[in-house]
């Protein structure tokens, strides 16, 4: 294993939008919309940085395992947490006295009228909120501070209009309306509303920087949402054109894994597969056939919640859930096809949590198939071989 | 003939192309810039720096801004005392009356005479700006001055939060009467101007020697042999001793003469040409050229499948095949190692921190100037820059040799050269090689040579007549040993430095 971190871009690697980002205003409501790898990640961190010593500033991420990565390889104490569970919080903690239903989250509730956990009732929490301002509520929090968001399509609305009901007034919020992977997100028009932004102060980061030209081509061959612009290609002919490995033995697959890992152990590899079954089967095998290497495997179940064991300062095997992957990227990404079925013919949504697991790779990306399992997704791969090699092992 | 300007020459600009300028080590025009360029003066006159004597024209602090009113407008004050010129300084006339970028309308268009200041001091001539020929190295800043406090500021704290821009060798200051004058001042739009002949300069090739020589001052911690080559690099000088290896870099950059090794010039040229710092791509454009030939195709192969993970052997055991096969054959031209080093280990930092029990010395060098070209000078690391004097220094060798290629004829004295580790650690230091020794696990690195003088035995000690002062030398083998395992950071040799000057 070795020391990774999050290396400080050079000036030569920013463009001019990139930059125009880094210099817009302290205060006020910022809206960047960009494709995976544009650099929408980077210019928050930056963002944040410029915050830091001031400590006015929460940066808000939609899932754990991106807060974690983000923590651990930033370079600074960053203040930061999910959104989910920092509202959660902030709606328990204003609640006066110990009023159980009002520290109790309101829930939105089915056709059944039963509650639909973990979605807020954004329409009842504004209805307090509002109360507690009119109140003069003693815990109500500074209203100065900064809200960095990343992967802000992800929170809905109403989430926003919460926060805006308590005062606070500086967002900046980096999207990309294509990875949206939650049922409850808030599309380009809705933050900009939201943001009360004219469509013309929208911030547009399109030139590609994290992948190379291939993986960025496999990337939008999956693209389906003509909302957010897509990254521009660039013209960078590749080696490292994505490749299906159709395999007879899944001993094949582990033993590429681990040379690529052993090769560089400051590499951080990502193993990405479509079931909580597939991510233990691959966590489980991984770690057994790198014992006594100096090399770790690691992995994250939802259900572990905010304990995220993963050590993203370090290099090594990840193995994730393709949910849990948004935000992070890989030096090396393995997708793993099995298990990844099309559900109520949604052939739309099977693309999008590809377009997110493609779009992960900087530099090699490799994807699995079984050779004796049945798979619903390969229809859904390019067929031109410029895009992707076909190979067995 | 050198200048001795006591006027002051000003250059406005913008903090985005004064972070461009710290980063790639040299104050270019347009063409020069390797990322954003923003206008300002530096775009007016191609292969020129515009420069005011005294006060800048508020329309060239306006220009330094037109692109975005987000930026912020600086002046950098340049010192000129310590240039030899040639035929490439030329003065602007008062030739119009308006700096304004939007309104460009030359009177004269052809016929304005643009006198050279060939052989004459700047600060006889009454002239209101001058022209001189780009690059310029960053000892020509004597200090950046800013309007106001904030933007010196944003100026510092935007620098921090970037990899490449180290700030530290600038002085600064707020003075903001510099930036009120509302007076036009002569100009450069005009036709003559835009057509002004100048030597192309190759910055591309200027950058990369820049990466080069700092990456070999990097390695010539590891031994004499390493600050030999570092030396010689950076005198521009050959050297006849040195390998095949070392001659094909050399004649490459220096070099008219067509070299036995020119068909693989096609490796230093994709090292050289940058665009993006991207690893894959250099990757690529080496197994193109490779696959251009029949006998370079199987190299080709070899590469693309252990960038695909394809190749079974460990990277250990490709290295010492590559190593054993060159202690047989020791005039065999190394291509095929350097080759593969530069797919397997893909920036500096890991090569830095990457050793091997077979390598000499000359390879670490050979390897750090074949990436050091790849990175160019704003790839190095930002903690190498911060290497004492190494900033400014590997800035003026850049300056120098872009413009003896070019044959500009202009010519910058060298600031002092950083400190070689091998030079420091010289016989008579014993303090500080006692220091050295005791704090790098170094000891066994050393010898200590007694002079050669009668002594006595007396009570088991050896006793000399009067004042005999011993000598310290180093071990070539321990001392290559352990230092090609260390890691010099910029702290690291800092305190080495300062811990020689106190001893």
């Amino acid at each position: 294993m070795s020391k990774r971190k999050f290396d400080l871009p050079g000036i030569d690697e920013l463009n001019k939008d990139q930059k125009a980002v880094l210099r817009l205003k302290e205060s006020g409501q910022h809206l960047v919309i960009g494709g995976p790898g544009t650099g929408k990640s980077v210019v928050a961190l930056l963002r944040a940085r410029k915050f830091h010593q001031k400590d006015n500033y929460l940066f808000l991420t939609f899932n754990h395992v991106l807060n974690s990565s983000t923590k651990q390889v930033c370079g600074i104490e960053l203040k930061s947490d999910t959104a989910q569970s920092w509202f959660y919080s902030l709606q328990f903690n204003l609640a006066p006295g110990n009023d159980f239903e009002l520290k109790k989250m309101p829930h939105r509730t089915d056709s059944n009228g039963m509650e639909i956990q973990h979605s807020p009732n954004y329409d009842k929490v504004i209805e307090r909120f509002d109360s507690y301002v009119n109140q003069k509520n003693s815990n109500l929090p500074a209203n100065d501070t900064h809200f960095i968001i990343d992967e802000g399509q992800d929170l809905p609305i109403g989430f926003y209009e919460s926060l805006q009901s308590l005062g606070f007034e500086n967002f900046f919020i980096v999207a990309d309306q294509n990875q949206q992977i939650t049922e409850e997100n808030s599309s380009r028009q809705e933050l900009t509303d939201v943001l009360a932004l004219e469509n013309d102060e929208v911030v547009e980061l399109n030139e590609n920087y994290r992948n190379s030209s291939t993986i960025a081509k496999f990337a939008n061959h999956f693209y389906t949402d003509k909302a957010s612009p897509a990254p521009n290609l660039p013209d960078r002919p590749s080696l490292d054109t994505p490749t299906l490995y159709v395999y007879e033995m899944l001993n094949s697959c582990i033993s590429m894994i681990h040379r690529e890992a052993i090769r560089d152990t400051e590499r951080l590899i990502g193993v990405i597969v479509a079931t909580e079954a597939k991510r233990d089967t691959y966590t489980k095998i991984l770690t057994k056939a790198v014992t006594n290497e100096n090399i770790n495997v690691s992995s994250y179940s939802n259900e572990s919640k905010q304990n995220v064991n993963i050590d993203f300062s370090m290099g090594g095997v990840v193995v994730l859930c393709d949910k849990s992957v948004k935000g992070i990227e890989f030096d090396t990404v393995f997708i793993v096809l099995d298990d990844l079925k099309i559900i109520n013919n949604d052939a739309d949504a099977i693309k999008k949590r590809l377009y997110v697991m493609s779009s992960r790779a900087k530099e090699k990306l490799f994807l699995f198939r079984s050779a004796v399992m049945p798979n619903e997704v390969e229809g859904l791969l390019p067929i031109d071989e410029n895009l992707m090699i076909r190979d067995k092992i | 003939m050198a200048i001795t300007a006591k006027a002051t020459w000003l250059l406005p600009t913008n903090t985005e192309n004064l972070q461009m300028v710290l980063a790639q080590g040299l104050i270019t025009d347009a063409s020069g810039f390797l990322g954003s360029y923003y206008k300002d003066v530096l775009n007016e006159c191609p292969g020129y720096i515009s420069l005011f004597k005294s006060e800048v024209p508020g329309s060239a602090l306006k220009l330094s801004k037109s692109e975005d009113d987000g930026l912020i407008s600086c002046i950098i004050k340049i010192n000129l005392k310590d240039i030899t010129l040639g035929d490439c300084i030329h003065t602007r006339c008062d030739i119009d009356d308006s700096f304004n970028s939007e309104n460009v309308s030359p009177k004269e268009s052809n016929n304005v005479p643009i006198p050279s200041l060939q052989g004459k001091k700047t600060d006889e001539l009454d002239y209101e700006s001058i022209l001189i020929q780009a690059p310029l190295p960053l000892t020509c800043i004597e200090e950046v001055i800013f309007s106001c406090k904030a933007d010196l500021d944003e100026f510092k704290d935007s620098s921090s939060n970037v990899g490449n821009v180290s700030t530290k060798i600038l002085k600064c200051k707020v003075d903001k009467k510099a930036f009120q004058n509302t007076t036009a001042g002569s100009h450069l739009f005009h036709d003559s101007f835009s057509n002004l002949g100048h030597n192309p300069i190759e910055y591309n090739k200027a950058y990369s020697f820049g990466g080069l020589a700092s990456l070999s001052f990097y390695f010539s911690k590891n031994g004499e042999e390493s600050a030999n080559l570092f030396n010689s690099i950076s005198k521009f000088t050959e050297d006849e001793s040195q390998s095949l290896e070392y001659k094909w870099i050399y004649e490459y950059f220096f070099s008219n003469e067509k070299s036995k090794l020119e068909k693989w010039n096609a490796i230093l040229e994709i090292l050289n040409d940058y665009k993006k710092r991207s690893d894959i791509e250099y990757k690529n454009k080496i197994i193109e050229f490779l696959n251009s030939t029949a006998d370079t195709q199987p190299i080709a192969e070899f590469l693309t499948d252990y960038h695909r993970s394809k190749i079974e052997k460990s990277d250990t055991q490709i290295i010492d095949e590559y190593i054993e096969q060159y202690k047989k054959e020791p005039k065999v031209f190394k291509i095929r190692f350097f080759l593969f080093m530069l797919f397997y280990k893909d920036s500096i930092e890991k090569l830095i921190k990457y050793t091997h029990v077979g390598f000499r010395e000359e390879d670490y060098v050979l390897l750090g100037m074949l990436f050091g070209m790849n990175n160019s000078f704003i790839g190095l690391p930002k903690w190498l820059v911060e290497y004492e004097n190494l900033h400014i220094y590997i800035s003026t060798l850049m300056a120098n040799y872009a413009h003896k290629q070019a044959n500009t004829g202009l010519h910058f004295k060298e600031p002092p050269k950083p400190l070689l580790l091998t030079e420091m650690l010289s016989p008579k230091k014993l303090g500080f090689i006692a220091w050295f020794g005791k704090n790098f696990d170094a000891n066994n690195c050393f010898k200590t040579v007694m002079p050669n003088k009668v002594f006595q035995c007396d009570k088991g000690k050896s006793t000399y007549e009067g004042i005999v002062v011993p000598e310290c030398q180093i071990v070539n083998i321990p001392f290559f040993k352990t230092m090609s395992s260390v890691v010099l950071d910029d702290k690291d040799y800092s305190r080495i430095c300062k811990e020689y000057k106190g001893k």
